[in-house]
């Protein structure tokens, strides 16, 4: 795949935004994994401040400053992913409903629920009137739109795209998901997410954004060397096979592979998958983690791809990044993500 | 970035029709299903009218053969109908070494189960886990079993049509053999008190545009269709229905509710997927408006396809008076229409139409238009955030 990427940007719950490198040492959070917000004051007018929800500002100011990071005028298109969208004001909105029951109520937490509100508003920004969409499906909600900007950077003339990711917990949201097991019961911090034997991940959020472009550079960070994602595969032997025939089809062997990033996320039914292909297929290689800096949420694999980008730029592994440290070059990272089972998503980054 | 992409298969429910055949029947009969809201429970009942569809969940699950118990969200039923029709008439059963997709849009997801149980988690919890758009695609995946790629979108009332285009896409740079696409969304409290409180609901059935409109009429359903590659047609010995020849996305970049005054968005993308389908603009034998019955939406629209067409617009109508504005299914039950149009060999009324609106003095179709050649339609859909999406159908 000729797909590069031009800049990153990732607001995180590390110290991350704007144009950081990976932290010194990592940010400890109890239970809930949130964001380090930037100081919005230095992107917004007091008015649009105050009316926009944290999570449309997180989405904005990063497209912003991954396309001044570009250095270009504007994106040729913009696409973007999102588990749940804008979480706060589909609550909020939810609660005037309920709470008024049905009684007199102003539009704007319903306008600003709108999923693809943040392309909607980078698009406004910057006169942006090309191609402009949204995915909303679960944790493959950026590799398909991802896919899609390599399917742009095919078709079209098109030079560079804003692609990204965001999606935000509440507290409202965390209580809802971890009464039903989806966040774990018991209290434990980001740390605790390897070997983990509880069910439940710790959540977190994030917004981060690229522009991906076709073109060559030297100033790019990494190559995107392949892209593959698949709904349902049943059991450990589909999924090996899924992998190698994936690699295999962009000419690489599992030998080729320096670096496997696994999307552990401390849930430890679904984790054992990934550890179970770790032992099978990636013994030899460097395996790397990384949710432990963003907790779990829909679009983490796109803070995944930030981490790998950075990496491949600057050349070396931080030590808390390592699940085993096999002494592999750092030519290349192969990401997998899964969510219980489904959602199967491979990305492989490699050095430009 | 080539090859045809034909449609094997369509399913639909709206409030005119369960399925294909009624549709057409209601279509023909030009019969509104805008009406009085007796299903939904909303404190508006008296004060609006919608198109809703006349079931309640329990019988729309009996219909599948799901159990009532399960407790579906409104959409995954309503999903689950349209693109099992689509479907069968596909045969998309046989044939499974074919690289299949499901590819849905829609603005809602399970919000209607969500706002059920908001308040009364202790009833159900389920909804926990059947919010997001994606999830309710997976019940519809599930329930048809595809496994390959399942994927959902949501442009707000472009959903469906940007749905549609990506999988048409992903067939033409060889990624998918086959796709079902569409999208669904149900009626429910979030939507009706959303759009109440940006004054943009109409009281009586919507008359889009007509000088004296008023509003729209919010709707509920489903729209799917079946795409397939020129190889796979070969394989599954599908008779094309027609084909999906043009598409096109493009942002209004205005105003994130409101379509902008003169209808760049529209223009641009009207333009882009009329390239796409190498035709000229007159060969178009028939646009589907997005034609809400907004005061802006009509006004952009209209001023859109003057700056397109000149003075040679072709026949055109909305159809939003028969089904009410169904938003992420809008994309996919006018695509239905659009083939219908090409299939039926008809042209829909704008019903309730009476004059124009003063700034276009322009005057959409009026009454059904029967045994009429349709070679190329369009259907335009156009959301929130400026997100505007046009498709263009072809007779084989």
């Amino acid at each position: 795949m000729e797909l590069y990427i031009r800049s990153a940007q990732a607001i995180s719950p590390q110290d991350t935004f704007p144009g950081k490198d990976l932290p010194e040492s990592i940010n400890v959070y109890e239970n809930i994994v949130r964001c380090l917000l930037p100081d919005f004051k230095n992107y917004f007018e007091p008015l649009e401040r105050r009316r926009m929800s944290r999570i449309i500002k997180m989405g904005v100011v990063c497209a912003e400053e991954a396309i001044m990071e570009a250095e270009i005028q504007r994106p040729d298109a913009i696409v973007s992913g999102t588990g749940l969208g804008c979480v706060e004001d589909t609550e909020k909105f939810l609660h005037n409903i309920l709470s008024s029951q049905e009684g007199l109520l102003t539009p704007t937490a319903f306008v600003q629920s709108t999923h693809n509100s943040i392309g909607a508003t980078i698009a406004l920004k910057y006169n942006c009137k090309g191609y402009n969409v949204l995915y909303a499906h679960e944790t493959i909600s950026f590799e398909n739109a991802l896919l899609d900007t390599n399917l742009l950077l095919h078709e079209k003339n098109m030079k560079n795209v804003l692609v990204g990711g965001f999606d935000e917990i509440t507290l409202e949201n965390y209580e809802l998901k971890r009464k039903v097991g989806l966040y774990k019961k018991d209290s434990g911090t980001n740390l605790d997410i390897v070997h983990n034997s509880t069910i439940g991940s710790i959540p977190g959020e994030g917004a981060t954004y690229f522009i991906i472009t076709n073109e060559k550079s030297s100033r790019n960070y990494a190559q995107i060397k392949l892209l593959n994602f698949t709904h349902k595969l049943n059991g450990i032997s589909k999924i090996k096979e899924w992998i190698l025939n994936t690699l295999e089809q962009a000419g690489i062997s599992v030998n080729d592979i320096d670096n496997f990033l696994a999307g552990i996320n401390g849930d430890a039914p679904g984790d054992r998958l990934y550890y179970e292909l770790i032992e099978q297929m990636f013994h030899s290689t460097n395996v790397l983690y990384y949710k432990h800096l963003c907790g779990e949420y829909d679009t983490s694999s796109a803070f995944g791809v930030w981490l790998a980008a950075k990496l491949l730029k600057r050349g070396f592994i931080a030590d808390y990044l390592f699940l085993k440290n096999n002494h592999k070059p750092l030519h290349n990272i192969l990401m997998y993500n899964q969510e219980k089972y489904k959602n199967h998503s491979l990305i492989l980054l490699s050095k430009v | 970035m080539s090859g045809k992409v034909f449609i094997t298969g369509i399913g639909i429910i709206s409030a005119i029709g369960d399925n294909v055949n009624e549709t057409i029947a209601s279509l023909k009969q030009q019969k509104s299903g805008v009406g009085k809201i007796t299903i939904l429970d909303t404190k508006y009942r008296e004060e609006y009218v919608a198109g809703e569809i006349k079931y309640k969940n329990s019988e729309l699950a009996d219909t599948l053969g799901i159990s009532p118990k399960a407790d579906l969200p409104r959409t995954a039923l309503l999903g689950m109908k349209a693109a099992n029709e689509a479907f069968q008439q596909a045969k998309v059963h046989q044939n499974p070494d074919l690289r299949t997709g499901l590819i849905a849009g829609t603005t809602v997801g399970g919000m209607d189960k969500t706002e059920k149980y908001y308040y009364h988690l202790e009833q159900n919890s389920d909804f926990i886990e059947s919010h997001s758009c994606g999830s309710i695609t997976d019940k519809i995946a599930e329930y048809l079993n595809i496994t390959y790629f399942v994927s959902t979108l949501n442009t707000a009332c472009s959903s469906g049509a940007n749905a549609i285009m990506y999988g048409a896409r992903l067939i033409q740079n060889g990624l998918l053999d086959r796709v079902i696409a569409g999208g669904f969304d149900s009626l429910c409290k979030f939507t009706i008190n959303g759009f109440r409180s940006l004054f943009i609901l109409s009281p009586e059935v919507c008359r889009p545009f007509d000088k004296n409109r008023k509003g729209l009429n919010l709707g509920e359903g489903a729209g799917f269709i079946v795409l397939e590659s020129e190889n796979a047609i070969q394989t599954t010995g599908n008779n094309p229905i027609c084909m999906l020849s043009g598409y096109a996305n493009a942002n209004d970049a205005f105003h994130q509710t409101a379509s902008s005054v003169n209808g760049d968005g529209a223009l641009l993308c009207i333009q882009k997927a009329l390239h796409k389908a190498g035709i000229a603009p007159d060969r178009l034998d028939y646009i589907n408006l997005h034609g809400t019955g907004t005061e802006n939406n009509d006004l952009s629209e209209g001023r859109a396809l003057i700056r397109a067409f000149e003075n040679n617009i072709p026949p055109f109508s909305s159809t939003k008076s028969f089904t009410g504005h169904t938003l992420g299914a809008a994309g996919g039950i006018e695509a239905v229409f659009s083939i219908l149009s090409i299939q039926e060999k008809l042209i829909y009324p704008n019903l309730f139409f009476s004059q124009p609106i003063e700034e276009l003095g322009l005057y959409p179709v009026n009454e059904l238009i029967e045994n009429v050649t349709i070679r190329h339609v369009m259907s335009n859909s156009f959301g929130f955030g400026g997100n505007d999406t046009t498709l263009i159908f072809s007779k084989v």
